[in-house]
Formats: structure tokens, sequence, C-alpha cells
């Protein structure tokens, strides 16, 4: 034990924050060192004056002040977000009608359908979709065919 | 999923507002609150912005508060951190027009501070007005610790939680604090204090 480890733990040995045995080899330390005894008594009396520093009134009104400016945060608090929801509501607007102005051009220019012309589908073949239409009226036909042009080979 | 903080399950349980139940716990707190600040920064105004700003935070940050734990302690973590914020922004400027060499004369400025003389404490022992501008003087974190623990009688581990720091640590910022404290109280005062003290 040295003058020099004493002196670092003077605060926390006067501040009963060192372990038994730190504590121990302190107090035994400065009952035998005077240097080190009255850094100890001179460290002791500014923690004292710091600890009984007058407490300053506050004046009157500065409660309320406090409390309006507390308010007045929770207000702009508030409006900022307030702020937002207003800001939201006409984007909300400007996309739904958007949307419903895509929708009615939508059904404004239904495009015509589209015949795949495939070969073999009744679409691709003009004579085939007729016949197709001729059975559907008159499925008795039993598929016959009306043709103006002569045997083949003629 | 919907989290419940502990403050607000303590609103629901007490039938308070989140607004009444800050607004109890200011009227509570703000004393000592301002017992504090004036202390950390110095000055009534600087300390009126202060606790002001501690407590808008506070109420901004409420819902993190948790109401198991003692309010002022909280409260002084979020003053602690502004009044570093604070001491970092002015400090430059302070140094930058008060210790800068005058460009023509070469000697530091010498300008009296009206401003701090106007409003310094008016204490009415002399010990306590050097031991006000001592604090002044100290570094931040230090100051910070010395006085959570000497003014608000708080243990190394208390001081630790609110300054978010190892209580190793805090026992060096105390050490060292009282220290440039001593130091100071020495130099501006050598015909009073260096007999006693060194």
């Amino acid at each position: 034990m040295n003058c020099r480890y004493t002196r670092s733990r003077i605060s926390a040995y006067i501040d009963r924050e060192l372990t038994p045995s730190d504590a121990e080899k302190v107090r035994v330390h400065l009952a035998e060192c005077d240097s080190c005894s009255d850094e100890c008594r001179l460290t002791l009396d500014i923690r004292d004056g710091i600890s009984n520093l007058k407490s300053v009134d506050t004046g009157p009104m500065f409660e309320q002040r406090l409390l309006a400016a507390v308010r007045e945060a929770g207000e702009l608090g508030k409006e900022k977000r307030m702020g937002w929801s207003m800001a939201l509501v006409p984007a909300a607007a400007i996309a739904a009608a958007f949307l419903i102005f895509s929708l009615l051009r939508q059904t404004d220019t239904e495009p015509e359908p589209v015949y795949s012309g495939q070969p073999g589908t009744p679409q691709a073949n003009p004579l085939a979709r007729d016949q197709a239409f001729d059975q559907a009226r008159n499925p008795f036909s039993g598929g016959t065919t009306v043709s103006f042009e002569g045997p083949a080979g003629r | 999923m919907r989290t419940v903080s502990a403050i607000d399950q303590h609103r629901e349980r007490s039938g308070q507002s989140k607004q009444e139940t800050f607004e109890r716990l200011l009227r509570d707190s703000y004393s000592q609150a301002f017992h504090l600040a004036l202390r950390l920064s110095g000055r009534r105004s600087d300390a009126e912005d202060l606790v002001q700003e501690s407590y808008i935070r506070a109420f901004r940050f409420f819902h993190r508060y948790d109401p198991s734990l003692p309010f002022t302690n909280w409260l002084y973590r979020i003053m602690t951190n502004a009044h570093i914020d604070e001491v970092r922004r002015s400090g430059k400027l302070r140094v930058s027009s008060l210790d800068e060499v005058h460009p023509e004369t070469g000697s530091t400025w010498d300008v009296p501070d009206e401003s701090w003389s106007a409003e310094k404490l008016l204490l009415s022992e002399e010990f306590e007005a050097e031991l006000q501008e001592g604090l002044k003087k100290m570094t931040p974190e230090f100051r910070i610790a010395v006085l959570l623990a000497d003014l608000e009688g708080m243990s190394y581990e208390e001081v630790a939680e609110i300054m978010r720091t190892s209580i190793g640590t805090v026992r060096s910022r105390i050490h060292r604090g009282r220290k440039q404290l001593r130091t100071f109280l020495v130099d501006a005062r050598p015909d009073k204090y260096k007999a006693e003290m060194l």
C-alpha cells in the first residue's frame, strides 16, 4: 500500500464504494500517512460543500411555464401526426380517381374479340364457322353443306 | 402485434391520461431537477432552458419510461445528455471567442462576460460561489458524475446507470472531478486554499 494507490481510492473510500478489504487497506494507510489523511479530509470538505449547496427557488411562474412548454410540445406532436394524416387524404383521393378513370377507360375501349387464327378452328375458316352456325340452328342437318361450287374437276 | 409499454399499463391501472400522468410527475420533480440543472449549468437562465428541454424530451419519449423505476433517475439521464449536448454546442463558441489569440495585438481576448456577471448566481456563501465556479470549469462528464453523487446522493451504481457507463468509469470520473475542483480552488484562491489543501 502506497500514497498513490490510496489517493486514487480516497473518493471511493469516503463514498463507501470500496470493497471491505480495499477500504481496510486505505483506512490503515490513512492512519499512518498525514499527507494522505489531509487529502482525504479536504476531499470530504469538497464533497460536503457540494452536498450542502443551497437550493435556489425556481420562481412562482416556472412550473406554469414548464407545463405550458410541455403542452405545446404535445400539441405540436399531434399537429405533426395530423399533418401526415391530412397529407394522406388528398394522396388517397388522387389514387382513387386515377383508378376509377383507368377502369372507365378500359370499359370504353373494350377490344373486339380477336380471332386466334389457328388452323382448324372455326374462327380460322369462315366456311367451317358457317357450318358450325348452321348445325347449331339445325342439329338434324347432319352437317349437309350447300355449296355453289361444282364438282371438283369439272 | 401491438406492444403495450409499461407506462401504458400503469396509466390503464391509474386511469390517468399520458398528459395527466406526466404533469403529475413534472410537478413532483421540477424543483429537484432545477436544483441539479442550476449546478450543472451555473446560470439561472441556462438551468431553466435545460430543465425545459429535458421535460420536453422526456414527454416525447414518455412511452419508454418504466414507472417501476424513479422518474428523476430517468429524467436525469435525459438532462445530463442534454447538458453535454449544450456544452458541446456552446463550448466551441466560447473557446473561439475568448481563448483565441488576437490577430493584431497577439494577446488573448480579455472581454468581460457581462451576461455572466448579470445573471451570476447570488450565492450567500463565498465558498458556494467558488465551488459553483469550479464546477463550471470542470469537464462535463466529471461534473455530472460528481453532482449526481454529491448533490443527489446517488450511489456509483445509480450514477453509472444514468450515465450509461461502468462503475469503474464513474469511480474514476468522481475522483478526477473532485481533483479538478480542488486544483481550481487552489489556483483561484491560493492564499485561502493553498495552505489548507496542499
